[in-house]
This record gives C-alpha cells, structure tokens and sequence, in this order.
C-alpha cells in the first residue's frame, strides 16, 4: 500500500491538486462570506453564511468533485496506461491510494470552508456569536456529501473510459443543486448530490416587506448524514468494483 | 490553410461526447426557469421578459463558461494526448492557425447553443407558460450580444486548455469564475471579469435593459479581453518548441 502511494504521489507531481482543492475551498466559501452593510446582518453572520456556504457546495461542489476525479484517473485513460499499471500492482491497491488521495483533497476542500467560516466573522465583524459546533457539522457534512460525489463520479471516469461523461455528469448535477436547493424539503431527498442544503440545519425565512431575513437553527439531522454516509459507502464500492472489472 | 484547419477541427466535433453538453444543460436550465416562472407568476409579470430572465440567470451566471470550457478542453485534448502537441508544432501551418480554428469551431458550437436556449425559451413560453405571441426581438437581440461576452469567454478558455494540459482544470476554473463573476456583479464590477460579460449582455437578471447608453463600454470589454487572450496564446504558441 506504501509503494502504491508513492506511485500516486509521483504521478501527481507538478499536477498541484492540494492547491486546486485548497483554492476552490477558499473561493466558494469567500463567495458564500456575508459582508454585512447593517447591524441586523453582522448579528445573524455566521447563520448566513451557514446557508450561504451549503448552497455553494453544492453548486460548485459536483464539478468539483468530477474535475478531482477525472484529473486523478487522467493518466490511466492518457495512452491505456492500466494495461501497464495492472500487471505491475493490485488493482485494488491502485484504487486505495486513489481513493485515499480523493480524500486527502476533499479533507483540504472542507479543512478550508471551515477556516472560512470561523475567519470571517473576526474579518467583517459578525456580532453573532460563532459556534464551533456549527463549523464541525458543516466541514463533516461537506466532507461525507463530497466523498459521496467523488467516488460516484470515479466510478463514471473508470467505466466510461472517458473525461468528458464524468464532467457533463458533474455539470448537470450542479445545474441540478440550483433547481432542488429551492424544492421542498422532502423532494430535495430524492437528489443525494445536493444533500449539503437539507443537512445545513438552518432555515431561512425572507420576510417581503421589511427585507430582513431570519434564520433558525435546527437539529442536527444525524439519520441524514448517516445516509449521506452510506451513499459515500456505495459510491467506494461502485468505483473499487469499476476498477476490478476493468478490461485491458 | 485556415478553412482546413476548421474543416479539421470541426471532424473532431463529430459523434463527440460533447454533444450530451449541449443538448442536455440547456434543457435543464429551461426545466428549471420554466417551473421557477410558474411558481411565482404574482410576481413575475413582465410576460416574455420575465421568462427570459428566469431561463438564462442560471445559466449564464453559472454554466454557461463551463460548457465552453468543456468545448474548449476537448479540441485540445487530442494535442495534449500521445505528442499531439509536437505534431502540431512540426505541421507547415502558423501554430496560431490551430488556435484561431478551434476558436471558429467553439464559437460555431456556442452559436448553436444560444440557438437551442432561445428555442427552448421559446418552447416553454408558448407550450407549458401559454404566454401570447412572440417574444420580443430585443430578446433575440440580448442573445447575440450574449454571444458577443462569449467571445471573451471562447477565448480565455482556449488559452485555458492549450496551457493546462488536463482536461478537466479548465472547466472547474470556468466555474468558479462565474462564481466570482457573481460576486463581481453584485459590486457593478462586471466588466472587469470576463466570465461575468455574457450575463451582462443576456441581461439575465435585470427587467430593464443594463447596457442602454452603455453597450460601447461593453463591446469595447468584450473584444479587449478576447484580443488580449489571442495575444498571448499567439505569444505562447511563437515562443513554445518542440519537445523531444
């Protein structure tokens, strides 16, 4: 397992993935920061970027994850490389590192929404009080959701032997998040790659006439997350499978 | 040479995957304007116009650059596989030659794009919204000016794709620009970000037109930043060499 590490590691030389999944951490979750202009708005911060953040991810987040995937399995498809590389390790070491390294860029994606999150509010001077626990739950949430996409889509990339289903897939999914992140609660369910809003725990309420938003934290919604979990569980097995089966 | 050049690249177009892209997001996005308009008729009363934002704010904010990414990526992918990249450099064609080509064959492609978003606008308006008539020629108008942004947006992801050699870099880095186009534009700053234009010339999210007095600004925006993208691939592609 060391060995197919290393090899991962080589093969990503010069690729900059840490820093690509670092930046596009970064740049959803500025774009997901509340710069507030009035009291009202520094006082409920941290519950607006909550909201904020979740439906960024979940936009941005299905690309995202189809971009990683596909760049990670780019050399295989690049001149048929698994016919080489399956008779020099394990096919199902070769997928480990992978999946360990999709990892490794996912945890960096959410390791830095969630400095983000907790950073903003000391920048533009939320008067909210922060809650850590709210940051925990949303970089958890984010990592389980993004796993989930990520091994869906590597699945995609290895048997479609191509870059360009993963990432159309990718596309649609996020043009999808837009339309379910408005559907009530219940169908939102029946679309797991946009499961970052309903597991957000905090509602919006948009008053018309005062144009002040409200916002109410809710419970943790731990069943959802463990499904969310299980769906990551079955996307790892979909894809380990997809390289076990794969014909050189 | 230069017709061959399209010819060639417009080959590559053929029974290429991209066209799920292109038929598919669109269809998609009109799904999901066309609901949204229904939903709230009460407050959506400006007819064909209102329809019109709601089919294309999605869609040109946030997934419109990532199909011409997509677009873009795959006519260079072939270069960038297998020493493509070196035959092209050996080839008795001025290498921007192949540059200015798949720009032609990626505009053609993003021309019927908007064609098949405006069909669909259309479709949805008089089929599922019953809304009267026509639509107004100054829609079919926002649409060519929004291909006017998309020259910018053409060629910044063309130079994208040649100097990434992944295929996929590209058509993240497009979104994430339309991400923080959206930024940009809450802040009037639109047409300082390329991936921000085609919004402002769709006019996607306003009722009343955003470039009345202002289309000169906006037209000089728009080639300025796909003249300066051609530079500097010309500028890249003179200097680059071939790699043994």
């Amino acid at each position: 397992m060391r060995a197919a590490m290393l090899a991962e590691r080589i093969k990503a030389a010069r690729r900059h993935d840490l820093l690509l999944a670092a930046l596009t951490g970064l740049l959803t979750a500025l774009c997901a920061a509340v710069r507030p202009e009035e009291d009202w708005q520094r006082a409920v911060g941290y519950s607006a970027m909550t909201v904020n953040v979740s439906l960024m991810n979940a936009v941005v987040m299905p690309l995202a994850m189809a971009a990683l995937a596909s760049r990670l399995w780019d050399m295989e498809i690049r001149g048929s490389g698994c016919r080489l590389l399956f008779t020099l390790q394990s096919r199902e070491s070769l997928f480990d590192a992978k999946a360990l390294r999709g990892m490794a860029q996912n945890a960096v994606i959410c390791l830095t929404e969630g400095a983000v999150f907790l950073l903003a509010g000391r920048v533009w001077g939320y008067t909210q009080t922060p809650a850590p626990s709210r940051a925990l739950w949303l970089t958890v949430c984010t990592f389980v959701v993004n796993a989930m996409r990520f091994y869906v889509l590597l699945a995609l990339c290895v048997r479609s032997g191509t870059q360009v289903l993963p990432l159309a897939v990718g596309l649609a999914c996020s043009l999808l998040s837009v339309f379910t992140a408005f559907m009530p609660e219940r169908l939102a369910l029946l679309t797991p790659w946009a499961y970052d809003v309903p597991l957000s725990a905090m509602r919006m309420h948009y008053d018309r006439e005062t144009r002040i938003t409200a916002y109410e934290p809710l419970a943790f919604p731990v069943g959802l997350l463990a499904a969310a979990a299980a769906c990551a569980v079955l996307g790892y097995a979909l894809a380990r499978r997809a390289v076990r089966d794969q014909e050189v | 040479m230069m017709m061959r050049c399209i010819r060639a690249e417009m080959r590559k177009l053929r029974g290429a995957g991209i066209w799920w892209v292109f038929a598919l997001l669109p269809v998609i996005s009109a799904a999901y304007g066309t609901f949204n308009f229904m939903q709230n008729r009460a407050i959506l009363t400006n007819g064909w116009y209102s329809l019109f934002t709601q089919h294309t704010l999605f869609y040109a904010l946030f997934f419109f650059s990532p199909m011409v990414g997509v677009y873009a990526a795959y006519l260079w992918r072939m270069e960038h596989i297998g020493g493509g990249m070196n035959l092209l450099m050996t080839m008795p064609v001025q290498p921007f030659c192949f540059f200015a080509a798949k720009g032609a064959a990626v505009l053609a492609v993003t021309l019927l794009t908007q064609g098949w978003v405006f069909a669909l606008y259309v479709l949805c308006g008089r089929a599922a919204c019953g809304l009267a008539g026509w639509p107004p020629v100054q829609i079919a108008l926002y649409m060519l000016r929004g291909l006017l942004g998309a020259l910018a947006v053409v060629a910044l992801q063309l130079l994208l794709s040649m100097v990434i050699r992944s295929f996929a870099v590209p058509v993240l880095i497009a979104l994430v620009g339309g991400v923080v186009g959206m930024a940009l534009i809450a802040q009037d700053a639109e047409l300082c970000w390329p991936y921000a234009l085609v919004l402002l010339g769709m006019n996607a999210n306003r009722a009343q037109d955003q470039l009345s007095g202002g289309m000169g600004a906006y037209m000089l925006a728009c080639l300025g930043f796909a003249l300066l993208f051609c530079l500097l691939a010309q500028v890249l592609l003179t200097r680059r060499d071939v790699r043994a």
